[in-house]
C-alpha cells in the first residue's frame, strides 16, 4: 500500500472519529455577552478608573511632605547635622583664637587697628 | 462560499449571530487542543476577542478563517501557561461522542492518539483533519509558513499512526 494512501486511510479513520466537545452550557451565549460587555466598559475608563489611586497617592506623597517638614521648622536629622557644624566651626575657630602669634597679644588693640586702617597707604 | 460580515446585521445582533453560526467550530478547535476541563472558559476568552475585534473586523474578509485562528491562538497560549501543570496532569479525558461500542472505541483511541501529540501537532491535526482546511489556510490561520503546517502535518500522521499500529487498530 502506498504512503499516500496509508495518509488517506488514516485520515479517513481521524475524521470518523474525530472526538466531540461536550455541548455548552446553558446560558453561555449570555454568560459571554455580559462578560463581553464589562471588559469592553472597562477599557475607555481605565484612565478614570485609576484616577483616583493617582489623586489619592499624589495626596499621601504631600501630606507625608508636609510631615516630614515639621511644620517648616528643620527636622531632628537635619538639626542634628546642624549642631554638628556648630560644634565644628566652634572648635576650629576656638583653636585658631588660641593659636594667635604673640604679637597679637603683646601689641595694644588700637595700634593693630591704626595699621590695619592705614594699610597700603 | 466563505461567510462574511456582511450577511450579519451590526453591533450586538452581529455579535449573536456569529456566536450562534460558529460557537460550536471555536467549541471543536478549543477542545481538541486543550480538552474539556477548561473549554467553558476557552469558549468565554475566544468570543471575548472576537467581541472586541469585530467592529474593526473586514466585512470582505473571510469570518471563518478569522474565528479559527482567534480560537487556535487562544488555546496554544492556554497549553503554553499551562505546560508545567499538564506536565503533571495529563490532558483530561475527552469524553467520546455519538456512536456505536466499535465507534466509541475508534474515537477512544484517537483521543488517546491526540494526547500524545504536541499542542502545535494537534492544531495541525484539528485544523487539516478534522476542520479540513487547506495548507496553505491552516498556514494563513496559525501564521506559519506552508512548509512548517506540511511537517508538522507529516509528523503527527506519523505519530498517530505509530499509536494506532501499537494498540492493533487497522487503519
Amino acid at each position: 500500500m502506498s504512503r499516500e494512501h496509508d495518509e488517506t486511510d488514516l485520515e479517513q479513520l481521524l475524521r470518523r472519529n474525530r472526538p466531540a466537545p461536550p455541548p455548552p452550557p446553558p446560558g453561555e451565549y449570555e454568560r459571554i455577552l455580559a462578560a463581553a460587555q464589562g471588559k469592553t466598559a472597562e477599557s475607555p475608563a481605565a484612565f478614570f478608573k485609576y484616577m483616583p489611586w493617582a489623586i489619592a497617592a499624589t495626596f499621601v506623597i504631600a501630606v507625608a511632605a508636609t510631615f516630614f517638614m515639621d511644620d517648616g521648622r528643620p527636622t531632628s536629622a537635619s538639626r542634628a547635622r546642624d549642631d554638628r557644624m556648630e560644634a565644628f566651626l566652634s572648635d576650629t575657630l576656638g583653636e585658631v583664637i588660641l593659636e594667635q602669634p604673640e604679637q597679637v597679644a603683646t601689641e595694644p588693640l588700637n595700634s593693630w587697628n591704626t595699621f590695619i586702617e592705614t594699610r597700603g597707604r | 462560499m466563505p461567510m462574511t460580515l456582511k450577511d450579519n446585521g451590526g453591533g450586538q445582533d452581529r455579535f449573536q449571530a456569529v456566536y450562534e453560526k460558529h460557537a460550536p467550530l471555536a467549541r471543536a478547535v478549543l477542545y481538541n487542543i486543550c480538552g474539556a476541563e477548561h473549554l467553558d472558559d476557552l469558549v468565554q476568552e475566544t468570543f471575548i476577542k472576537i467581541w472586541k475585534g469585530l467592529p474593526g473586523f473586514k466585512e470582505n474578509a473571510d469570518i471563518k478563517t478569522w474565528i479559527y485562528r482567534i480560537a487556535t491562538n487562544t488555546a496554544l497560549d492556554w497549553c503554553r501557561k499551562n505546560a508545567a501543570i499538564k506536565a503533571v496532569n495529563p490532558l483530561p479525558d475527552l469524553p467520546g461522542g455519538e456512536g456505536g461500542e466499535a465507534n466509541a472505541l475508534h474515537r477512544d483511541m484517537v483521543t488517546k492518539g491526540l494526547r500524545r501529540l504536541s499542542p502545535e501537532q494537534r492544531a495541525v491535526i484539528t485544523l487539516c483533519v478534522f476542520e479540513e482546511l487547506t495548507i496553505k489556510e491552516a498556514a494563513q490561520t496559525l501564521n506559519l509558513a506552508e512548509g512548517t503546517v506540511k511537517s508538522r502535518l507529516h509528523y503527527a500522521r506519523a505519530e498517530m499512526g505509530k499509536f494506532f499500529q501499537e494498540n492493533g487498530v487497522t487503519v
